[in-house]
């Protein structure tokens, strides 16, 4: 059986991993389809004004500034099918501040009289998003560098690893803090640009770890003694043994990334639909209200899940621990 | 391994360079509110916020003579009496006497019209100069004569050396045939002038930065004087304005030759300015004319407290609760102390304090809680690190002899396991401080601490370009710091590394 093979076996025996993907797919299916959750537009309306499928989607603009009545008036004739929680993120609901939950709202609405559900599916999306797309931009930077840095070696090693040293000391509050003050935009992307700048380094650290470890091994030996192109010894060597200590750190990574996303939107320069400003208005308007408790079950359960699943990939990929068990004592 | 730890650092340099560049060039692109004005030469927001200036490199600076050239330009290409003949009069009376030893000597080569109006315009100079013969500057037939006739005569007084002799008697003495001789020399005095400005340390050193301040305040117009009653704070503040002031208004008063004209290439800068304002005037001030430094290392402080109690405590907590897990490895107490130390990280210090406020925690004393909270949130990752270490210690033969022998299992994890798992988890300190800080923003507003935190919070919905730059230093360092600080405690627990570092250093020597 390959080494992969019983990764394969170990992780599909793991109980981590069952609750862990579990968690994971209540919290990320929603947000990836949160338009067939809760939106103000229909999901797919026919009718004399025409067809339409998405309009959220494909026309976000159309539905703006128009209540709830209105949009209802809008498909009045149609045949429409709406989502299941007829208000967005953001939209004015008719049911007021801190409505008690009702078939409308299944989880109320909060001090702003937004629907609590939807804040929660769309916060899911910014926090998820948000962290998958920093992540990987943070692989393919750190990646090429750790690599440049491993390969290079020398001179270039040393100015390589010093500003990720660097880097990884450096408060990473303090650049999302600088880069919002600059974009005070309400567009993530300079969120996910802050966020890759400062998680760049671990990447790039743990590859050039490995990609210098790889190096000195017998086996790259003998495979540059048949002749190997560098390229073909980074792909079939190189690559392979450093995927452990990544993945693993970027499913750590998930999770301190959605923490941070939270802290900084709950300091209030984040995004406006954001578990974090859920629970800022939670601190704000006392008592706190189940929009906050729900903002922060949602929170635990996603940084929980992402810890779990990491952990148990972890111990999957170490053949030492995963084969060692129960030897000390007992 | 001092000598060590003092190479390393040396990396602060580099560091605080390259943050502040980096820092510098992002901050530059918050969008001013302050309109570009027309009339760039004085008293503008514009000028005083260094707007006119490049962000790093100033391939043509500007001194008192290109500015003389313009001026001269200006009033040669203007006819009399329009706007911009008079702003051009308000400019060149605005330079002063630092222009005349630049203008005076190249009159002749004007054309006679041409001479003749920049003679005239140089008459309210002569009033402010208190000249003797002042009439005559207003003359059409004498005035270029009278400005020709005074170059002869008094052009020696320009001279840096008999200024320099002028103004350190006039500081000390005050005598009023001094006061005469650097009313004549006007602004060309001005930088000798500014650099005799002591910021007083006792109320008799105010008399001569009183004298000082008086003659500046005449010559440049601006009206910022030191009563006679003034306090030693109060001249401080005096001082530190008027040295701001110049550090705005400096090139426009000498001209730069030789290296300075090489250092403005750099200098004369957006970066070089505020570089110059940090290390000189603590950083500056703030929107709202706090300084900055101060604030910072107040506000510091708070946080760093509770940020090292709180890392102090969760390292504390951490050491036995991972060698608990460890030891039962997938037993009960693994899984319990797993869930208790997970718990607290996966909510975030916010939602436990929100709970904690729902059910009615007594917050009186909210910089304890606040240690706690950083502590809780912190505790997951050297948990986990000490288990992770600790785990395929335990399996090692000697750990199994030692137990094989019948040695005490507490003795075992005592001696063999935690002595050799300590190092990498105490090290992985300095890689925590980070979210650590992130946490004490969070907690700081929970609880209301005025921290860097609130501070940061304010500068960002302000833009505040100030802050965030002192802030950025401040990470820089601490950054540095806390690497040195992990390297040299791994290699004071590590007896094989400080061999190693020895040896490094001397390969090096």
């Amino acid at each position: 059986m390959s080494h992969w093979g019983w990764v394969k076996r170990r992780l599909h025996r793991s109980f981590r991993v069952r609750v862990g993907l579990l968690v994971m797919a209540l919290i990320v299916l929603p947000a990836i389809f949160a338009e067939l959750v809760a939106a103000d537009a229909p999901v797919f309306a026919s009718g004399a004004s025409g067809v339409v499928v998405f309009p959220a989607v494909v026309a976000p603009d159309r539905y703006d500034g128009l209540d709830r009545q209105q949009i209802a008036a809008l498909h009045a004739d149609d045949f429409a099918i709406w989502p299941l929680v007829r208000s967005g993120p953001l939209s004015p609901s008719d049911a007021g501040r801190n409505a008690p939950s009702t078939w409308d709202h299944p989880l109320g609405t909060d001090h702003h009289g937004h629907d609590v559900l939807a804040r929660i599916v769309y916060g899911a999306r910014t926090a998820i998003g948000l962290a998958l797309m920093a992540l990987l931009l943070a692989l393919v930077f750190g990646g090429t560098l750790g690599i440049l840095a491993g390969y290079l070696g020398g001179f270039w090693d040393e100015v390589l690893s010093r500003p990720v040293e660097f880097v990884q000391a450096f408060p990473s509050i303090i650049v999302v803090a600088a880069v919002r003050a600059v974009f005070p935009d309400s567009s993530l992307w300079s969120l996910v640009l802050a966020v890759a700048a400062v998680r760049w380094a671990e990447v790039a650290r743990l590859v050039r770890a490995e990609v210098v470890r790889c190096g000195a091994s017998d086996y790259v030996l003998a495979a540059r003694a048949l002749g190997c192109t560098n390229l073909r010894i980074l792909r079939r060597h190189i690559v392979p043994s450093a995927v452990r200590p990544v993945v693993v750190s970027s499913m750590f990574g998930l999770g301190s990334v959605v923490l941070l996303e939270v802290a900084v939107s709950f300091l209030g320069f984040g995004s406006e639909v954001s578990w974090g400003t859920m629970l800022a208005d939670g601190l704000k308007f006392e008592p706190a209200g189940t929009a906050a408790m729900c903002a922060g079950a949602m929170l635990a359960m996603t940084v929980f899940a992402a810890y779990l699943l990491a952990d148990a990939v972890n111990d999957a990929l170490d053949a030492r621990v995963a084969t060692a068990a129960h030897r000390f004592g007992h | 391994m001092l000598r060590y730890a003092f190479r390393r650092m040396l990396w602060v340099f580099p560091s605080v360079l390259g943050v502040s560049l980096i820092s510098f060039y992002l901050l530059s692109l918050i969008p001013s509110s302050i309109a570009e004005s027309s009339d760039a030469n004085a008293g503008s927001e514009y000028r005083e916020r260094f707007l006119d200036l490049p962000l790093f490199f100033n391939v043509a600076p500007r001194d008192v003579r290109t500015r003389t050239a313009r001026v001269v330009d200006d009033l040669v290409a203007a006819e009399d009496g329009s706007p911009m003949a008079l702003r051009a009069r308000r400019e060149l009376l605005r330079l002063g006497g630092a222009v005349l030893p630049v203008l005076l000597p190249r009159l002749d080569a004007l054309k006679p019209e041409d001479r003749l109006r920049v003679a005239l315009a140089l008459a309210p100079m002569a009033d402010r100069m208190g000249l003797p013969a002042a009439g005559k500057t207003r003359d059409r037939e004498q005035a270029v004569l009278f400005w020709n006739r005074f170059w002869e005569t008094r052009g020696v007084e320009f001279r840096e050396a008999s200024t320099r002799s002028a103004v350190r008697r006039f500081a000390r003495y005050g005598t009023d045939a001094r006061a005469e001789q650097l009313r004549v020399l006007d602004t060309y005095a001005l930088p000798l002038l500014i650099g005799s400005l002591e910021e007083p340390s006792d109320p008799g050193m105010i008399a001569p930065v009183r004298r000082v301040v008086g003659v500046i305040a005449d010559v440049t117009g601006r009206h910022d004087t030191v009563s006679p009653r003034a306090t030693v704070e109060e001249v401080t503040d005096c001082v530190q304005r008027w040295r701001r002031w110049w550090l705005v208004y400096e090139a426009d008063f000498q001209p730069s030759v030789g290296a300075d004209r090489v250092a403005a290439f750099a200098l004369q800068t957006q970066y070089g300015k505020w570089v110059f304002e940090t290390v000189v005037l603590r950083m500056g001030k703030d929107d709202s004319g706090v300084v900055v430094l101060d604030q910072l290392l107040r506000r510091a402080r708070v946080t760093l407290t509770m940020l090292l109690l709180g890392l102090a405590l969760a390292y504390l907590l951490a050491v036995p609760l991972g060698s608990l897990a460890a030891a039962y490895r997938g037993q009960g107490v693994d899984r319990m102390v797993a869930a208790a130390v997970l718990i607290p990280y996966a909510a975030s210090p916010a939602v436990i304090a929100l709970v904690a406020v729902r059910f009615g925690a007594p917050f009186d004393f909210p910089m304890a809680w606040a240690v706690v909270l950083v502590a809780l949130v912190l505790l997951a990752d050297p948990v986990r690190h000490q288990r992770a270490e600790l785990l395929p210690i335990l399996t090692e033969d000697y750990v199994r002899a030692a137990i094989a022998r019948g040695a005490n299992p507490f003795r075992v994890l005592l001696v063999h396991g935690l002595r050799n798992a300590m190092l990498p988890v105490a090290t992985r300190a300095a890689l925590e401080l980070p979210v650590a800080v992130t946490a004490c923003f969070v907690i700081e507003k929970v609880l209301g601490i005025r921290g860097l935190g609130e501070a940061t919070l304010d500068a960002v919905s302000r833009a505040d370009a100030s802050w965030l730059m002192a802030l950025a230093l401040a990470g820089a360092v601490f950054a540095v710091m806390t690497l040195v600080v992990s390297d040299v405690a791994y290699a004071l627990l590590d007896p094989r590394l400080r061999s190693a570092i020895t040896s490094v250093r001397r390969r090096r020597a």
